[in-house]
């Protein structure tokens, strides 16, 4: 919620956009038990591990498709304009959920399972991660 | 497991305001005419009230102890504010039947009021925390688009269309033509329905609740005192609450696992071991609709219907007034409007204290209801002694 004090840096959130911008998808894996989770949530909810022993590490950027919405109002004027669009949630190979932006040139027809490649996009100005079905 | 509550509380008296899309008074003051409302209807002083409970989000509402004071309660043994949604009615009214049950409290109410279309509009507030940052983003930032995807994977997972969502929208806009309370009041047909714009697919414009201004208010004691006032008595006789894969985002699922089932299927075996009653034993049923997929999966999660026969079920007339299952017979929040949920829960109280005019249930004795649409929520078994 927004307001006074200010919401503290999330350092997470910030890391994980860092490496979007270098074109590379990472998630948080604990390095006691190995186990990926997303969203970063401080430790590891696998075993209990503090944040300190969790780091991004990169992921394959193979995924499969769980579901979509192609959105006609953002409800949002900053993105009206990109109208209509369409979110994935997809699941990585690795494990964990995540949302993204299914490529903007896809037009073949979507189905569940459909298997998918990471691609980042340039999204409002902004890296974004981003998925294209794979060949 | 039965929560002792169960079967020795009860629900006494319902009440609300009107609903508007700009009330043009405060927040408290939609709280103190609800509050004072359910209070009066039982033959109550603000004096007798020991208790108080409400919910709210984004500093959307006022704290429970200002609306005390507000109305002039008495000094108050039981008071908490809840931060969330859709998810709290039903649970808001457990609470008090808990707080009753120990002893910390006499006479609780529990209210929802929200300046919702004219002050804060919870959807167009940015969240913050679980998965929020990583997708605002991407332009999903808004509760339909949340839902669809949802809706998405129901419709996958168990053949339904999006003509099945429409015959929902349809069936609960028949109810709200009998509602004078409701916000929408046009007659709807699914040719209509197809006719309104997406939102975010497979939500169309009618798949969506409204936003409204306005409150509610319920007042929980013992049975045992409960009998003694001017209205009949609606016990509470089973509930239950579920948490699953929340990260505390209403827009983030990422930590939940199957899209076409919410929380409903994971709260549905407690419910009704509670209430020593089953999905069969229900009269009238008020589900969380938020929008028309939340009410299907609500539906057949508490195992009122088959897993992907909503659609039908709304279709042949089901739902109905005179129907095998009345469902939402306020017009629900797709068509009654938005007062996240607090509408659902009184609905239900007057069905089955004989009251609810054109649109009763003969003999209605036990009503289901249930708070929200996603990861958690909470639902309720309510009976009539008469």
């Amino acid at each position: 919620m927004t307001g006074w004090p200010p919401d503290p840096v999330d350092e997470a959130e910030v890391e994980f956009w860092r490496h979007l911008e270098t074109g590379e998808l990472r998630t948080p894996q604990c390095r006691r038990c190995d186990a990926r989770t997303f969203p970063p949530l401080g430790g590891c909810p696998d075993c209990g591990g503090p944040e300190a022993d969790m780091a991004f590490t990169a992921v394959s950027g193979g995924a499969s498709l769980y579901s979509w919405t192609t959105i006609h109002r953002p409800l949002d004027d900053e993105f009206e304009d990109e109208a209509p669009y369409t979110v994935v949630v997809v699941d990585l190979d690795e494990g964990p959920r995540m949302y993204g932006l299914l490529s903007a040139s896809v037009t073949i027809p979507l189905a569940p399972g459909m298997r998918l490649t990471f691609r980042p996009q340039i999204f409002r100005g902004r890296a974004v991660p981003a998925f294209t079905p794979s060949s | 497991m039965s929560a002792p509550y169960h079967g020795r509380t009860a629900i006494a008296s319902a009440f609300q305001t009107e609903f508007s899309q700009c009330s043009g008074c405060s927040v408290l003051q939609l709280a103190r005419t609800a509050c004072l409302g359910a209070i009066d209807a039982v033959g109550l002083r603000p004096k007798d009230v020991d208790g108080v409970v409400q919910f709210g989000l984004f500093n959307d509402s006022v704290p429970a102890e200002v609306v005390g004071a507000a109305i002039g309660s008495g000094d108050l043994s039981y008071v908490m504010d809840f931060a969330q949604g859709g998810q709290s009615a039903c649970y808001m009214a457990m609470h008090a039947a808990m707080a009753v049950e120990a002893g910390l409290a006499n006479t609780v109410l529990v209210y929802r009021a929200l300046n919702g279309r004219s002050g804060v509009r919870i959807g167009r507030v940015k969240a913050t925390g679980g998965a929020s940052g990583y997708r605002y983003p991407l332009g999903f930032g808004a509760y339909p688009h949340y839902t669809a995807m949802w809706a998405r994977r129901y419709l996958l997972d168990t053949g339904s269309t999006e003509a099945d969502l429409g015959a929902i929208a349809v069936a609960l806009r028949r109810w709200a033509l009998l509602n004078e309370r409701a916000v929408r009041t046009t007659p709807l047909s699914l040719d209509d329905y197809f006719a309104s714009p997406y939102i975010a697919e497979p939500y169309r414009v009618e798949d969506c609740t409204i936003e409204v201004d306005g409150a509610a208010a319920i007042l929980v004691t013992s049975l045992e005192r409960a009998v003694d006032l001017h209205a009949p008595p609606i016990v509470i006789s089973g509930s239950a609450w579920s948490s699953h894969g929340y990260d505390g985002d209403m827009g983030s699922s990422l930590l939940y696992d199957d899209y076409s089932r919410n929380f409903t299927n994971h709260l549905r075996e407690r419910l009704w071991g509670t209430a020593g009653l089953g999905p069969e034993d229900v009269d009238v049923a008020e589900l969380y609709d938020c929008f028309t997929g939340a009410l299907a999966q609500n539906i057949e999660g508490l195992g009122l219907v088959e897993r992907g026969a909503a659609g039908t079920f709304a279709r042949e007339g089901h739902m109905n007034l005179g129907g095998r299952l009345p469902v939402n017979t306020n017009g629900g929040l797709l068509s009654e409007g938005y007062l996240h949920g607090m509408n659902t829960l009184t609905e239900a109280v007057w069905q089955l204290q004989g009251t609810s005019g054109s649109r009763q249930v003969d003999g209605a004795k036990v009503a289901v209801a249930c708070s929200g649409a996603m990861h958690s929520g909470a639902a309720i078994v309510l009976t009539a002694l008469r």
